[in-house]
């Protein structure tokens, strides 16, 4: 079996926002509209704070919220774990966005632009008004894996078969692979350090693991 | 659009879901209370029975007013098997079809059929919002509770306010009124006391729920003391039902109009432990917006 | 994923190099003929050191392409007034007019010659972004050359914005224009303000986040908690503009707290001056004959010459000795057994009293706190260990100090970049391996590379093209009108001094005029290219009045802005995915963009051209052609003015210098100069080959990194710690200032010390601000501040909406930024409307409550306040920069200033 996950190193993300906007370019998302973004979190108190960037998106949960609210079917889960939107049978009844617990679903009522009314070449090239109406966020740039295992190539490893957001990180902070596979890049690494998914005891299960610690290396055998 | 760490009012459901919620769920119950009426007089299922009707078309006329893509909204259907949303717009055409039927031929055993498939609609309805697992406000276990007395409250104030015109359908109206508030407060007595926990809920979900309290328990003490007044003296009659039945559905309507819209923060986001930015100096976890550890320990 | 189906796809390779810390390797994605995504340059894996990443920027460039609001034909002036409040009823021209209303300007000044009446060039030109403009500016570079004379002065926030002290000192000591750690190996890095994972590139961030997986421990030191100090393992805040004193004490620490053995004893001895002798007088003791500087040899127990073979330089100790001191102007001294110690015994008596005790006061950071990172820096440092390098045994010293702007500029930048310096030196850990080092030169020549402009001098350190100071050859009469030769010795005379000067004098006298200085004239013809000192420069009401009396005035435009708004022609160039240029990638360059490659990479057309604009190649070209100009362009271009000289070792692929050439006529040329270079003469590929491929580059040696086996090769010391010849030439450039009456530079020929003294920084901005502009320095409690935007530090996209939108999720953008409680205390709450004031001047903005900035300060990230710039006039985010006077008063010894300023806030009811 596969089943994909992220992989997302808090030790080493630095908040630049590249992700989201490559992101944005790779899915030509509109105006305000960030399927991938990074938060900016501040905890503690003078002189005692930290500061955290935090990538987060669709998590690809296992057990998806969203998917068992939607009414039409349209939210699906591939059997790579992937959690698909059918924009055909989508009708924007908004369930899907206040069932899922990271924020991740828009909605957007009208095509908008960045300059006005008017679409840059780049807006009207990747214009789409199947997706407006209608529920979107993350697909873990599925149609970018599944081009690319047609290829034979290897996600998370080949760049054509990989998330643009991974990609682009300019911090080697995000990875991506298939978590079923035991040699799989981010297999390892979530064996090799310290995780944790993002609100964990709501059960949905979300495949974005958290790296925020390397295990001893005691820990870190088995 | 500034992307907030902390819970954020959810946009997604606006008032047309409120709507949806208030007038849906009265009808439906109304439905349920039409037919004990009608029980005694049948008379009461053309005197109620079309304006529950009426209420749950406005309901999903709402619903449908805030569609993405209205001209497939008939796609709803396509999920029994998992969505409560799917089951509550199954449920919706066999309620109007029951309770018109039963309003056009008289019938009892539609009525009551009808009033059957009203609590499974309240009930879906209440299940719709506890499946929002991303709002805290509504996915606590409480929710599923406090939508069903409100809804059951409010078709009998409904109830009630037709008394007034109508007549008393029988002598168990304003105490089962009374009952019925007096269990939906116990319920949101229960259910703020269980997101007032220590992180239950994000703290401006709290603070909603403050804010609503005094509203709402003065609609309750309204109406409660509506129902002793015309228990006590039967002279009042109509009006302390009146009385009674505005105040328990303008505080029903209230209460899920805040909480469909003003209490339904969003989770916010967390984290379990902050990074080690170099190894050893990893830090506790952190979930803004919601009360903090500190407190929750205590 | 293109929902539309696209039926031609094309990867454009080209280069981003929107900030300094590249150039990176990057494709545009172009679907049926529309540029649609940048991507990274994944090809490059292995060979750029981000493997091919490209930051946030470079993802801007797509909206920056297809912007509405781009100027979309040259422009003429109508409105003979200027200013803000002036429309400059700006109407379309065709090229032909525009290019010949220029020339004809170029060939009238240069009728009555270059210089004016005042000496000072007629034609001026200001390009911004520390110098990336010449990455989109094509050939324009030789057109400059062969211009003349072209005054540089006219600023856009270099020496108030920069990094200024560290380039001018670093360059001194160590050939460190730029100075970061060797981030690759290091492990331990002390920063004081560096925020290097928003100004370090993507070759920073990379190497900082493995280092952090490695195990790199950072502790940030500064203010307020920026993302690099998020990303830090510890954070103390620090009283902004005290890290002078906290250096001091880490100095102390290590010199008088830990035994001597665990220093670098033997580096000490042999890589620095620390044995050299001083006299009475403050001046090395020298050998009578040789004029050597002498040091004490313990083995012969005699003072013998620095470079004498087989010796034990003392570091410590009394010794009676003769010899003789050289003071300024030719000064000497015979001492016959004077009583004499070594520098080192300077320092130590320097650094007695700078106990952590001492700092915690002024810096507000507990004496502990700084004993222990001096301590644990010391620990790191492993003294003593050695690590193999290309097959060379370094000393391995992974430990380093890093330095922030408003940190290592203006007052106090002398004792930071100096305490920095010294610390490496006292561990051993200076340009080897793991430790501080440098990774440019710009004021030193050749430019090569580091190394080649190693040059022993004759006290045993680098030569340094030091602007002269003596009477004989000083420049009583500035050539431009900053003065930077006459003032700024420490500047040099490169093709980048100019940039160096203390620019903000241009500004200021423009309003002022200096006594016993030449009138500020203005220029006759200043051109601007990728700049807006107009928003970027402080006290920028001021800076837009003085550029609206410049009367006429070039800008090559991509959209309106607050400066071309004072233009008398608009040139819409094409701009970043548009035009075409060979550039240099890799080597060693700024911050911390350090490759194991070096090389070329191309920028090219990625799709169509905007229809109005024109190549910059194309521009200079005709310009050249019509002002006269073409021969001397054309020459420059085969001197290789642009990147590469077209004629080499076994090549020639030189330009008829009579003839004008088209620009992939000249490209071409050039990539076939640098296809040979890279290849040693094996390839000449032209043109075709790098628009098809991208780039090419052969390996560099990681030995190339560190400084510190050329200066072992040559048998030469790093200057530290005691600075004899700053000493001599500040009592020289004294001489000769007074000699001319001019006072107004007193203050910082104070600067000029042998060992930097402790200033209470805080107090003396306090102190100038009240002074110049009156009120009490109570009356402004809180220290205003800014940090560096990866989203918009130089890239010069303020316009681009995508930028604004994902630079919204990083705090700070759209308002101000201060601590929660101080806020809570004066009735702030989160997301008010608050005034900040400054002695100079006031403004608005929301405030956003944090808790990682100390209570005493504010925060404004970024250089906002746009009124013309089209998307970006509607952001309406609030600036420190109108509220930062100039003032000399604030100017230190090297002509810069601190981005720092006193303020007061408030809360206020109403609308911005």
């Amino acid at each position: 079996m596969t089943r994909y996950a992220m992989v997302a190193d808090l030790r080493k993300c630095v908040g630049c926002q590249t992700c989201t906007i490559a992101c944005k370019h790779a899915n030509g998302t509109p105006p305000g509209v960030q399927w991938r973004w990074v938060l900016d979190v501040e905890a503690g108190e003078f002189p005692d704070v930290t500061r955290t960037f935090v990538p987060v998106g669709c998590m690809h949960c296992s057990e998806p919220p969203c998917m068992t609210v939607c009414p039409t079917t349209a939210t699906r889960q591939r059997a790579d774990g992937i959690i698909t939107i059918d924009y055909d049978l989508c009708i924007g009844c908004g369930y899907c966005i206040v069932a899922c617990p990271y924020q991740a679903r828009y909605k957007t009522t009208h095509l908008t632009f960045a300059y006005g009314e008017t679409p840059l070449p780049s807006e009207q090239a990747y214009q789409d008004f199947g997706r407006v109406g209608v529920a979107t966020k993350c697909t873990f740039c599925v149609d970018r894996i599944d081009a690319g295992l047609q290829r034979g190539l290897v996600p998370g490893q080949d760049p054509d078969a990989t998330p643009a957001c991974v990609n682009s990180c300019i911090a080697d902070a995000l990875h991506f692979g298939d978590l079923d596979d035991p040699q799989g890049n981010v297999t390892q690494l979530v064996r090799a350090h310290e995780t944790f998914r993002m609100h964990d005891e709501l059960g949905a299960g979300p495949n974005i693991f958290y790296l925020w610690e390397r295990k001893s290396s005691d820990d870190a055998v088995g | 659009m500034m992307r907030s760490v902390e819970p954020r009012p959810q946009t997604a459901w606006d008032w047309r879901a409120a709507v949806q919620f208030t007038c849906g769920g009265a009808g439906a119950s109304l439905t349920v209370f039409t037919a004990l009426a009608a029980w005694q007089d049948p008379a009461w299922l053309r005197r109620t029975g079309p304006i529950a009707a009426s209420l749950v078309c406005l309901g999903l006329l709402a619903v449908f007013a805030k569609l993405g893509r209205r001209w497939r909204a008939f796609l709803v259907i396509l999920n029994p098997f998992t969505s409560w949303l799917t089951r509550e717009a199954l449920l919706a055409p066999v309620l109007l079809a029951l309770g018109l039927g039963a309003a056009v031929l008289m019938s009892r055993a539609l009525a009551l059929a009808a009033g059957g498939v009203g609590l499974a609609f309240l009930y879906a309805q209440a299940r719709m919002l506890k499946e929002a697992r991303g709002i805290p406000a509504w996915r606590t276990p409480a929710m599923l509770w406090l939508i069903a007395t409100s809804g059951l409250a409010e078709g009998l104030s409904l109830l009630a306010i037709g008394a007034a015109y109508f007549g008393s359908p029988g002598g168990w109206l304003l105490p089962a009124l009374g009952g019925l508030l007096i269990a939906r407060l116990a319920v949101w007595r229960a259910y703020r006391r269980a997101l007032s926990a220590p992180g239950a809920a994000p703290v401006r979900t709290v603070a909603v729920l403050d804010g609503m309290n005094a509203v709402l328990l003065a609609a309750h003490a309204g109406a409660l003391a509506s129902v002793l007044a015309g228990l006590a003296f039967p002279g009042l009659g109509g009006l302390a039902a009146l009385a009674a039945g505005l105040a328990g559905l303008l505080g029903g309507w209230y209460l899920k109009f805040n909480l469909v819209v003003r209490a339904a923060y969003t989770q916010g986001f967390a984290l379990a432990r902050t990074p080690a930015r170099t190894p050893g100096y990893g830090g506790p976890g952190v979930k803004p917006g919601w009360t903090p550890p500190q407190e929750q320990e205590r | 994923m293109n929902p539309n189906k696209p039926a031609d796809i094309r990867h454009v390779p080209t280069y981003c190099y929107q900030c300094v810390a590249g150039p990176d390797l990057m494709t545009v994605k172009v679907e049926d003929g529309v540029a649609t995504q940048v991507e990274p340059n994944l090809g490059a894996r292995g060979i750029h050191p981000a493997d091919g990443t490209v930051c946030v920027k470079a993802y801007g460039l797509v909206q920056k392409l297809y912007n509405p609001h781009r100027i979309q034909s040259p422009m003429k002036r109508t409105n003979p007034k200027k200013g803000r409040r002036e429309d400059p009823g700006f109407v379309a021209i065709t090229w032909d007019e525009a290019l010949d209303l220029v020339a004809d300007k170029i060939k009238t000044i240069r009728a009555k010659g270059g210089l004016d009446e005042s000496g000072y060039p007629r034609i001026a030109a200001s390009f911004g972004g520390a110098g990336t403009a010449i990455a989109y500016m094509g050939t324009f570079p030789a057109f400059l050359g062969a211009l003349g004379p072209v005054d540089m002065s006219f600023g856009s926030g270099q020496g108030v914005k920069c990094y200024h002290s560290e380039h001018l000192y670093g360059e001194l000591w160590h050939r460190a224009f730029t100075v970061c750690a060797d981030t690759p190996r290091t492990e331990y890095i002390v920063s004081l303000g560096a925020n290097i994972e928003a100004s370090g590139g993507v070759c920073g961030v990379w190497r900082h986040a493995q280092a952090r997986e490695r195990g790199i421990k950072r502790v940030q030191i500064e203010p307020h908690l920026s993302v690099t100090g998020g990303c830090s393992a510890e954070w103390v805040p620090i009283r902004p503009k005290t890290d002078g004193a906290f250096l001091h004490a880490m100095l102390h620490v290590l010199l008088h707290e830990v035994p001597r053995g665990r220093l670098d004893v033997p580096f000490l001895k042999d890589r620095t001056a620390s044995p050299y002798l001083v006299a009475p007088n403050g001046f090395y003791l020298r050998d009578p004959r040789t004029r050597q500087p002498l040091l004490w040899d313990a083995r012969r127990g005699a003072a013998v010459p620095f470079d004498t073979p087989g010796t034990d330089p003392a570091l410590e100790g009394e010794f009676v000795v003769s010899g003789v001191e050289v003071g300024a102007d030719g000064q000497t001294w015979e001492h016959q057994d004077a009583t004499c110690v070594p520098a080192f015994v300077k320092l130590l008596e320097h650094e007695a009293p700078n106990t952590p005790e001492w700092a915690e006061l002024i810096c507000d950071v507990p004496a502990n706190t700084i004993r222990r990172i001096a301590l644990e820096f010391l620990e790191h440092a492993q003294v003593g260990a050695t690590v193999e390098v290309d097959g060379r045994s370094l000393p391995f010293r992974p430990v380093a100090v890093t330095l922030g702007k408003t940190v290592s500029n203006g007052w106090g930048g002398y004792d930071c970049a100096w305490a920095r310096t010294l610390l490496a030196c006292l561990v051993g850990g200076l340009d080897v391996p793991g430790g501080t080092i440098g990774t440019i030169v710009r004021l030193n020549r050749p430019a090569k590379d580091r190394q080649s402009s190693v040059i022993g001098g004759p006290d045993g350190f680098m030569e340094f093209p030091w602007n002269p100071t003596d009477k004989a050859h000083w420049l009583p009469r500035p050539t431009v009108r900053h003065g930077y030769k006459t003032l700024v010795p420490l500047s040099a005379d490169s093709p980048w001094s100019q940039a160096l000067g203390p620019t903000h004098l241009a500004w200021m006298q423009q309003l002022n005029p200096f006594p016993h200085w030449p009138d500020p004239t203005v220029p006759e013809l200043w051109f601007v290219y990728r700049t807006n000192p107009a928003i970027s420069y402080w006290d920028n009401v001021k800076v837009t009045q003085v550029m609206a009396t410049f009367p006429f005035v070039v800008a090559f435009a991509y959209t309106l802005d607050e400066t071309n708004w004072m233009a008398d022609v608009l040139l819409p160039e094409a701009t970043d995915l548009e035009g075409l240029q060979l550039y240099r990638i890799g080597g060693t360059k700024y911050i911390e963009y350090f490759w194991d490659y070096q090389g070329f990479a191309l920028r090219q057309p990625v799709a169509e051209v905007n229809p109005g604009a024109r190549d910059f190649t194309w521009i200079a070209t005709e310009l050249a052609r019509r002002a006269g100009l073409l021969e001397k362009y054309n020459a420059a271009i085969n001197r290789g003015a642009t990147s590469v000289a077209l004629q080499g070792d076994g090549y020639d692929f030189s330009l008829d210098v009579s003839q004008p050439h088209s620009v992939e006529a000249i490209w071409d040329a050039i990539c076939r100069a640098a296809s040979s270079e890279v290849t040693s003469g094996e390839a000449s590929d032209g043109l075709d080959w790098y628009r098809a491929n991208g780039y090419r580059v052969r390996p560099y040696p990681r030995l190339k990194w560190y400084l510190y086996p050329e200066i072992v090769d040559k048998g030469l010391r790093f200057e530290m710690p005691y600075q004899e010849r700053l000493f001599r030439i500040g009592q020289q450039l004294g001489n000769r200032l007074h000699e001319q009456d001019i006072g107004w530079w007193d203050k910082q020929l104070s600067e000029y010390e042998p060992l930097p003294v402790w200033r209470d920084v805080p107090g003396l901005i306090r102190q100038a601000i009240a002074a110049n502009l009156g009120g009490k320095e109570a009356d402004y409690p809180f220290w205003l501040l800014t940090a560096r935007s990866m989203q918009y530090a130089w890239g010069a996209n303020v316009g681009v909406q995508m930028v604004a939108e994902v630079a919204d999720n990083v705090k700070g953008h759209k308002g101000i930024i201060l601590n929660a409680r101080a806020a809570a205390e004066r009735g702030i709450a989160d997301g008010d409307l608050i005034e900040v004031r400054s002695a100079l001047s006031v403004t608005r903005g929301p405030a956003i409550l944090r808790q990682g900035i100390r209570p005493d300060t504010v925060l404004m990230v970024g250089q906002f306040d746009h009124w013309a710039t089209p998307f970006a006039k509607e952001l309406k985010t609030p600036s420190m920069n109108p509220l930062v006077p100039m003032l000399l008063d604030l100017t230190d010894s090297t002509g810069s200033s601190a981005d720092v300023v006193p303020v007061a806030i408030a809360r206020v009811d109403g609308r911005r």
